[in-house]
């Protein structure tokens, strides 16, 4: 039984300007001990779809259609004090800006301490012991005096330690981590990576990573989902993906990003146009407008993820597009 | 484990066409924009809509030594004391009062935009003389100075517009000089710098315009709080007591001794104040919401 | 000024004269305590920078959040107060007030990060791109209106984007508006602080694309400042790699991302991700522990040597190190530059 499975999720949000739909059709699993990557830009719902999974949607969305299971239970409409007992125990989040999530007027022991307490029975000196062990496990040296200081006593790379801290203090079984080194230096990010990779090990959790940075998913997840304008449109293994990205934003994305072994000051092969703006469902491929392999076909029907090439793994590489690219082992060229 | 959920933006609002299809929605705001706007109707067409001017009085209406009428047929508000129509009374007030917030808001905003605009720009030492000014200002009671300027000049219509436009000169000068603080640092305001452009082009084309919106609802705000103020100040006694241009705060300090016999005659200009600061209110709060909108 | 006592930093040591020369720049902020007064207590957040842009050629800065580039940044169009000197053109124009300053100003432009906040929402497009050209007498009157057009069309954009309102753009359009208003006064230099780091992936290639195009048909000299290594590696001909107000290595950039020399340049290599799952699974990283400290307690020696893999107790903690020449036209702030390569290798 998958740790999360998400199937079909749609989300609408009612705007100023009419409905929106954030997120379309959206169907993806993480098992245990599993890291998956969700890769989307801006407008792709990729946020959205982890708020989603905990319940954390503003008032103004709707789960539309599509279910939300984690082992097994049903998530979508549960009644609050249910919803309550997952978040921070079964299923955890750790968000980008440890600024704005953690709680300024706390200071960090307490609301690790919160947490323990909403969903353990620690109390007294055994709560205090094992406040103390996470912060030291998340790697924020003189523990004990640090669990008394407040948020803004803490540099960037701390607060983010210290809310990833408060994310495992209840050993979850899947941790959701939202673009959580985006707001990082690059060295600081190496380490925070490195602390989730070991942590998920070690609790054998399984990892959904939201992030639109390519590098990270490469270093970090197994399975790579890529979301464009609410959708999936291309999933796999993150080696099969990198390696032979059959869908054109997939590819068009990878063939852009500057790299750090490629030709230099050349021009980058760009993908035209911008991100989409979230409109009530538009017709067709929401990436069409951009798509440099668009067809007829692209404008009316909506395509859905087919398995690309002669799959052989046990993971499925599937692309939702009525023209994509040659997988590479059908002897395209990567 | 909550964290502040915004709803994913759709595509980059325009500020104005967004700001008033916010205010359209706002129930409250357009209830208070209705109000004002049939006051404001109600004090432009008073001679028209009034059976008789404010200041025809009627002793024949003294009967029996006792004192006034209460609604009737003829007279749908009353008769005062002195046997004035209070229907026509209370629409002509309306005049005096939305006079009164406008100007005393103007003057406020006239002083206070220039005050707070040269602190926020200037910074440094300009801003601080500036500011301890202000706190100086703010130290002042505005009653007190109202009574202060009667008493050197007299009682009288202007005397209050200028106390009260006074008070309010430093609260828009602080909340000018906090907003543009904040415009200060943006990078659209560096560009502007950086581009050599003129610095009076920078305050009046990049700054201000931008800072500016804070103090448009403190401004109707203001202008309930001025209509209080009068009224506070007329029934004190400060007010005008020219008999042409009826206030509601003077008419209000006459009932005190007719209130057990002859209550409409607090309670139609009491009303008038009400009904009317709440328009200005409810249209300030909306604004306010509109502008800068709270997820609910 | 070095020891030798000319500038040798220019690109390969060309003869001609660089444009834009920075001598000993320092800038430094007095903090506020909490409430308010003005502590004694400096942050130094340019700490001595020299260094020399040659015409035409595209430097890269990159540094982590607090090395100070975007201090420097502001201090080269004049938006913070700097002691030191800058030459633009071989003239000092570290004390031009007024009419000259203006005149500093349209050789020197700058374009903004954030897309979003650098383009007054209350002017039109139009407008925007008009008002430079306007009060800088570049043109007047209807040739206002043609020269808008040329500059909608150099970076990418219709021509009826100059009736509409920023707002109504993408970041990747407003980051074009916000180009070619810098443009708008036939600048030589472009100092492009973090000019994508606000955009979507796949629009910073379009903008990176439109800055490289651009610098090579108006001849632009650019100073280009970003976090990303791999987008500045891209775009820049040598890159100067910042840390705690100072230039720890400056070299062609070929050589700072192949044999970097300086510790610092190294972690800061092996920290980046590589959108290669192959690479990424196989490489050895040198993770730097803790953060860097503050400005505010810059450690003694080379500030560096707290977190340095190579550091050795003397000299590099009781001698700050000076930017010297190691190779020709690479240049390093290390005791023993050279040698953290060594230590990657092994491990």
């Amino acid at each position: 039984m998958a740790l999360l499975d998400i199937e079909g999720l749609t989300v609408r949000f009612r705007t100023l300007r009419g409905e929106v739909h954030a997120v379309n059709g959206v169907t993806l699993s993480v098992d245990e001990g599993e890291t998956v990557a969700l890769v989307g830009e801006s407008g792709s719902g990729k946020s959205v779809t982890a708020l989603a999974v905990l319940g954390l949607l503003a008032p103004t969305a709707t789960i539309a259609a599509g279910s939300i299971r984690s082992a097994g239970r049903e998530l979508v409409g549960l009644p609050g004090a249910k919803m309550r007992e997952v978040r921070g125990r079964a299923i955890s989040m750790v968000f980008q800006d440890p600024m704005t999530s953690l709680n300024p007027l706390m200071t960090i022991g307490a609301q690790i301490r919160e947490v323990l307490d909403a969903h353990t029975d620690l109390r007294g000196r055994a709560a205090k012991q094992r406040v103390v062990e996470l912060i030291e496990q998340v790697g924020i040296p003189d523990a004990e005096r640090r669990s008394f200081q407040y948020p803004h006593q803490f540099s960037g790379g701390m607060r983010q330690r210290a809310m990833i801290a408060v994310a495992i203090a209840c050993k979850p079984r899947l941790l959701i981590a939202d673009e959580p080194t985006t707001a990082l230096d690059v060295t600081m990010q190496a380490q925070i990576l490195g602390l989730l990779a070991s942590l998920i090990a070690e609790y054998r959790m399984g990892l959904l990573l939201i992030t639109h940075d390519l590098g990270v998913v490469a270093g970090t997840c197994e399975t790579t989902n890529v979301m464009y304008g609410g959708r999936i449109v291309e999933t796999g293994t993150t080696r099969e993906i990198f390696r032979s990205p059959t869908h054109p934003y997939t590819r068009g994305l990878l063939g852009s990003i500057p790299t750090m072994g490629g030709e230099r000051k050349v021009k980058l092969t760009a993908i035209d146009g911008q991100p989409p703006v979230l409109r009530s469902t538009p017709q067709g491929c929401t990436f069409e407008a951009r798509c440099a392999n668009r067809i007829e076909r692209c404008v009316v029907e909506v395509p859905s993820l087919d398995p690309v090439g002669d799959d052989t793994g046990s993971m499925v590489h599937a692309a939702a597009c009525f023209n994509p690219w040659p997988s590479a082992r059908d002897g395209g060229v990567a | 484990m909550t964290a502040p959920v915004p709803a994913p933006s759709v595509e980059s609002s325009g500020r104005r066409s967004d700001v008033l299809l916010r205010l359209r929605r706002n129930r409250g705001a357009m209830v208070g924009a209705a109000i004002i706007g049939l006051i404001v109707l109600a004090a432009i067409f008073a001679p028209l809509i009034v059976p008789e001017t404010p200041s025809k009085t009627a002793y024949l209406s003294r009967l029996d030594g006792r004192c006034c009428p209460g609604s009737s047929a003829a007279h749908w508000f009353g008769l005062d004391e002195l046997g004035r129509d209070v229907f026509s009374r209370v629409v002509f007030g309306a005049r005096v009062s939305l006079l009164v917030a406008v100007v005393s808001v103007a003057i406020g905003l006239a002083f206070g935009v220039a005050l707070g605009a040269a602190a926020g720009y200037f910074g440094g030492a300009v801003d601080s003389a500036i500011m301890r000014f202000i706190d100086i200002m703010l130290a002042f009671p505005s009653f007190l100075f109202a009574i202060g300027l009667v008493a050197l000049l007299g009682p009288g219509l202007w005397q209050i517009m200028i106390a009260i436009g006074v008070s309010n000169v430093p609260i828009f000068a602080r909340l000018l000089r906090g907003s543009m603080l904040g415009v200060r640092q943006t990078p659209y305001v560096a560009s502007a710098r950086v581009l050599g452009l003129p610095a009076r082009r920078v305050l009046l084309v990049h700054m201000l315009p931008n800072a500016i919106s804070p103090v448009i609802v403190a401004a109707t705000l203001a202008m309930a709080t001025a209509i209080i103020e009068t009224a506070g100040l007329g029934f004190l006694g400060l007010g005008t007591a020219d008999p042409a241009r009826p206030e509601w705060g003077v008419m209000l300090a006459n009932t005190t001794r007719y209130l057990q016999t002859a209550p409409h005659l607090a309670f139609f200009p009491g009303i008038a104040i009400v009904i009317t600061v709440l328009g200005f209110n409810l249209l300030g709060d909306g604004l306010r919401e509109a502008i800068d909108p709270k997820l609910s | 000024m070095n020891g030798a006592g000319v500038h040798p930093f220019t690109a390969g040591g060309t003869s001609s004269a660089p444009l834009l020369e920075l001598d000993d720049l320092r800038v430094s902020f007095r903090v506020k305590d909490s409430l308010g007064v003005l502590r004694r207590a400096e942050v130094r957040a340019v700490d001595g920078v020299s260094l020399c842009v040659a015409r035409g050629e595209t430097l890269g800065l990159v540094g982590e959040s607090g090395c100070g580039k975007s201090t420097l940044a502001q201090a080269i169009v004049r938006l913070v107060d700097f002691t030191g000197a800058i030459r633009l053109d071989g003239h000092d124009v570290s004390g031009l007030r007024r009419r000259e300053l203006t005149a500093y100003r349209r050789r020197v432009q700058m374009v903004f990060q954030d897309p979003y906040s650098s383009l007054n929402p209350r002017l039109t497009v139009g407008r925007l791109l008009a008002e430079p050209i306007q009060f800088s007498g570049e043109a007047k009157g209807s040739a206002v209106f043609g020269r808008v057009g040329e500059l909608l069309d150099l970076v990418g954009l219709p021509l009826d984007a100059a009736s509409r309102y920023p707002h109504e753009f993408s970041g990747g359009q407003r980051q074009r508006i916000g180009l070619a208003r810098a443009l708008s006064v036939a600048p030589d230099v472009i100092i492009a602080d973090e000019p994508v780091s606000a955009l979507d992936v796949s629009v910073q290639a379009q903008i990176i694309n439109l800055l490289i195009d651009l610098q090579r048909r108006l001849g632009l000299t650019l100073v280009f400042i970003a976090h990303d290594l791999a987008v500045v590696r891209h775009v820049s001909d040598r890159v100067g790699v910042m840390y705690l107000g100072k230039i720890v290595e400056l070299a062609p950039a070929d050589d700072v991302y192949l044999r970097p020399l300086h510790p610092y340049t190294v972690s800061l290599l092996s920290a980046v991700p590589v959108p290669d799952p192959d690479v990424e699974s196989v490489r050895q990283r040198i993770v730097l522990s803790g953060e860097a400290p503050s400005p505010l307690a810059v450690p003694t020696g080379c500030r560096f040597h707290p977190r340095c893999p190579i550091a050795k107790p003397d000299p590099c903690s009781t001698r700050e190190p000076e930017l010297a020449e190691i190779a020709p036209g690479r240049f390093a702030a290390c005791h023993f530059p050279g040698e953290a390569t060594a230590v990657t290798m092994r491990s």
